[in-house]
């Protein structure tokens, strides 16, 4: 599991690759981390190479998610796969995100 | 070697031509001076003839008229020496001569001095034709006129014989050229007593011999016994000059020698050279009878070979035209030879490179050793036989943590244009290959970029594959190529691809990506359209149908056969099938067996630690056995995720904080999946919990409670039971609900 952030001015750009299952989970947290601390952000998710994720997976995104509202960031996934997509389906997390 | 024979051959045109120059130079001019020499002596031998038959004819012309005048001359003898004894007859006697015969002006009679004591010493009677009409006869001999000492009366008298006289000139003032024969006159006893002469003028001499001239200019020379002209070019020599007078003044002596020939009445010619040098011949021979006369006849060797002196000339002009034409051919053909020369370098230059191109090329082709330490797990072999020194096809692989990427591809059109096409795409798949295990993202990218660079309108039909050598999960998308065959189980297949369009067409087109699973010893064999358009001497194609029969056949002799084994009989069958025929297109095979050395298990035991870390292990082990069993990879995906978030919420909550194990049985039950999650940990039903709310709201949204949510959601079936001391869950996924990719 791989994760890079990149920051602009007014944007951040996130890039996961690999499986996100639960032990990947720990570490890409941790990775996020700076996230919570942005404002006024557009938060960009890119999961192209995302092939896998499970409910920890779901759990950070929802978390960070909370995040954004009282912050001012605005969170935007990208180029799910029809695997994650489903999952997404499934729990009902497709109306929760903006999902690009 | 070209190079150098191509030298040689311009060194020898060069000498050859400069050989042929001169042969024929020589030839052309030996040819002329042949036929000049033959010529010149066909003309000579012409030359005498004509103009000794000139001199015949002039001479007889000549002794005609003056034999006239001897015969009158002879005839009257008679009649004087009849009446000698009567010295005035004798004007009767000259007068009756005069008038019988018109060519002569005058006669005269003339005695021995004293003869007739009673007329004097001298006596003599002479008629002379005063005009057509009248003749005058008169007595002539005086001491003024002392005719006894004249040649025409003392030669006849003392020789006793007929004589002609050298001309002279008419003493009267007619300016009339004369001549006279003399003949002597006896009386009873046979004493000579007297010359009866006739006088001839010689104004007929100029016509008859301006008549009938060899040539235009060609002139006579008269001379007389004394080596008088008579008949001469210029008028004012005539009687006043003798011919050695104008030899005299000849540097050619020749001159000379003809003067002396022609006075001792010889005949003969010779060439003599005038003052300014200009060459004459001279034909010369005595008139004949009692003349004693030479008549020459003279024409300029300009005349004589003039004509064809000109033709000789037109001739020689001709020969160095053609000489010249001759020369400009040689220079041509030696300057087309430098051409041919230039042009040769260059196409053995052009080929000499497309050889290093086409080394190159072959060079870019993987080998075999890459692959050395995934030997047990994939079978690989590529064949390209290009139709020209470079092609446009192009095949490729590498492996890279374990996957396989590989390619095959056909670049529109042939030779270098297409070959630089395919070195370029060569390198976009390697380079974006690297970077994704996503075939159609590497596809769209390759594609853009392609559509970007291509100005030139080409295009590249192109499949691409990427497959996960621990669980033969092949991902693979196709732009636009002939679909790959599968073998699986001694079944051929054509592999169900989505043609997409091919790489370079059109920016921003949208690649479909496929999958499916190869079992142990499937073969997947791709190829270009170089193998089913192979064509005959016929023009038949190899076709599709061929192609199936002729896997097929291979396969049913060899069932275990290598990748390379296959190739080598998919290439000697299309190479029986075209023959002789030419080489139409590149031909390009890649042939790749996954031997996956895991045998496809129906049931399959792990024990796992209550530890976050022996997810990874855990979800690899329930992906590989869905795909080693045929099971779809979302089928796959799907148990995987199920089973995590089972063992998950086991590993969280079973021990509390003590290390404990658990154990998960994976079994293939017909269409299902069956997996047993076993540990022993506190008692727990899991199927009790709750579904979290799905519509609530992000804020109401609790961060947890999905995880069994998901197992029962992505199974069929969830059982739990409580069997002595263990938990047991029971899940069960049948894959023949979802429709499987592979079909």
């Amino acid at each position: 599991m791989k994760t890079t952030i990149e920051t602009t001015s007014d944007t951040v750009k996130v890039k996961l690759e690999g499986d996100l299952d639960t032990a990947a989970a720990q570490e890409t947290e941790k990775a996020l981390q700076p996230l919570y601390a942005l404002k006024d952000k557009d938060i960009v998710i890119d999961c192209e190479d995302l092939n896998y994720i499970s409910s920890s997976g779901l759990r950070l995104l929802l978390s960070l998610l909370k995040s954004c509202t009282p912050n001012g960031n605005r969170l935007t996934l990208l180029h799910l796969n029809d695997n994650i997509k489903k999952v997404f389906t499934m729990t009902g997390f497709s109306t929760l995100f903006n999902i690009q | 070697m070209g190079i150098k024979t191509s030298g040689q051959i311009k060194r020898t045109l060069n000498a050859n031509g400069i050989l042929m120059l001169v042969l024929a130079a020589l030839i052309l001019e030996s040819i002329s001076l042949i036929q000049y020499h033959y010529a010149r002596e066909e003309i000579t031998v012409d030359l005498h003839l004509r103009a000794q038959s000139e001199l015949l004819a002039k001479s007889l012309a000549i002794q005609y008229i003056m034999s006239q005048v001897e015969s009158a001359v002879d005839n009257h003898v008679w009649d004087a020496e009849r009446l000698v004894e009567w010295p005035d007859s004798s004007f009767g006697v000259v007068r009756r001569l005069v008038e019988q015969n018109p060519e002569i002006t005058g006669s005269a009679l003339s005695f021995a001095p004293n003869y007739y004591p009673q007329k004097g010493y001298w006596f003599e009677s002479y008629a002379v034709r005063r005009d057509s009409t009248q003749i005058e006869t008169m007595q002539l001999g005086t001491a003024d006129h002392d005719y006894t000492k004249m040649d025409f009366f003392l030669v006849p008298m003392q020789t006793d014989s007929a004589r002609w006289t050298d001309p002279y000139l008419d003493k009267d003032g007619a300016r009339m050229m004369l001549t006279t024969y003399a003949r002597p006159i006896h009386d009873k006893t046979g004493k000579a007593v007297g010359v009866l002469d006739a006088d001839l003028s010689l104004d007929w001499l100029k016509n008859v011999l301006s008549a009938n001239f060899v040539y235009p200019s060609s002139y006579h020379i008269l001379i007389s016994r004394s080596g008088q002209l008579m008949s001469y070019p210029d008028q004012d020599l005539v009687m006043r000059s003798t011919f050695e007078d104008i030899a005299k003044e000849m540097k050619d002596t020749t001159y000379l020698s003809v003067n002396r020939l022609m006075m001792e009445g010889k005949s003969g010619n010779v060439v003599v050279k005038d003052n300014t040098g200009e060459k004459y011949h001279i034909f010369y021979s005595p008139v004949g009878g009692e003349t004693g006369w030479s008549l020459a006849v003279v024409s300029s060797e300009k005349e004589i070979f003039g004509h064809y002196n000109r033709m000789r000339l037109t001739l020689l002009i001709l020969s160095f035209i053609a000489l010249l034409v001759l020369v400009f051919i040689i220079w041509r053909s030696i300057r087309n030879i430098g051409r041919l020369e230039k042009v040769t370098i260059e196409r053995e230059r052009i080929k000499s490179e497309l050889k290093v191109a086409g080394e190159i090329q072959k060079g870019m082709l993987p080998g075999n050793l890459s692959l050395d330490d995934s030997k047990e797990r994939i079978e690989l072999a590529g064949v390209l036989e290009p139709a020209k020194e470079v092609g446009g096809d192009i095949y490729d692989y590498y492996i890279k943590d374990d996957y396989l990427y590989f390619c095959i591809g056909d670049v529109s059109g042939k030779g270098v244009p297409a070959s630089l096409f395919m070195t370029v795409t060569r390198s976009l798949f390697r380079t974006l290959s690297s970077h994704t295990r996503n075939a159609s993202k590497v596809l769209q990218h390759m594609n853009d970029t392609l559509a970007d660079l291509n100005e030139s309108n080409m295009f590249v039909t192109f499949f691409l594959g990427i497959l996960d050598l621990k669980t033969g999960k092949l991902i693979y998308s196709n732009a636009g190529h002939d679909a790959p065959y599968i073998i699986e189980d001694g079944k051929i297949t054509q592999l169900v691809v989505t043609p997409n369009l091919p790489l370079g067409v059109f920016r921003n087109f949208e690649f479909a990506e496929q999958s499916i699973y190869l079992h142990r010893d499937s073969i997947l064999f791709l190829y270009t359209d170089g193998l089913t358009e192979a064509m005959n001497k016929d023009k038949q194609e190899f076709g599709d149908q061929r192609l199936m029969e002729s896997l097929k056949d291979i396969i049913r002799l060899n069932p275990g056969i290598t990748a390379k084994s296959l190739l080598n009989d998919i290439t000697q069958k299309v190479k029986d099938f075209v023959g002789d025929a030419e080489q139409s297109d590149d031909l390009t095979l890649l042939a790749i067996i996954y031997k996956n050395p895991k045998t496809a298990e129906s049931k399959k035991v792990l024990k796992l630690k209550n530890e976050i870390s022996e997810i990874e292990n855990l979800n690899a082990e329930v992906e590989e056995f869905c795909l080693v069993n045929n099971f779809s990879s979302e089928f796959a995906t799907e148990l995987k995720l199920a089973v995590e978030e089972a063992v998950v919420n086991v590993i969280n909550y079973a021990y509390g904080n003590e290390s404990g194990n658990i154990e998960v049985e994976l079994s293939k039950n017909g269409p299902e999946i069956v997996v047993r999650i076993k540990d022993s940990g506190k008692a727990f039903d899991p199927t009790k919990v709750e579904s979290p709310d799905l519509e609530a709201s992000v804020e109401e949204r609790p961060i947890g409670g999905l995880g069994l949510f998901l197992v029962t959601n992505l199974t069929d079936s969830v059982s739990y039971s409580r069997e002595g001391d263990f938990n047991i869950l029971t899940l069960i996924k049948n894959g023949k609900n979802k429709p499987d990719t592979q079909q």
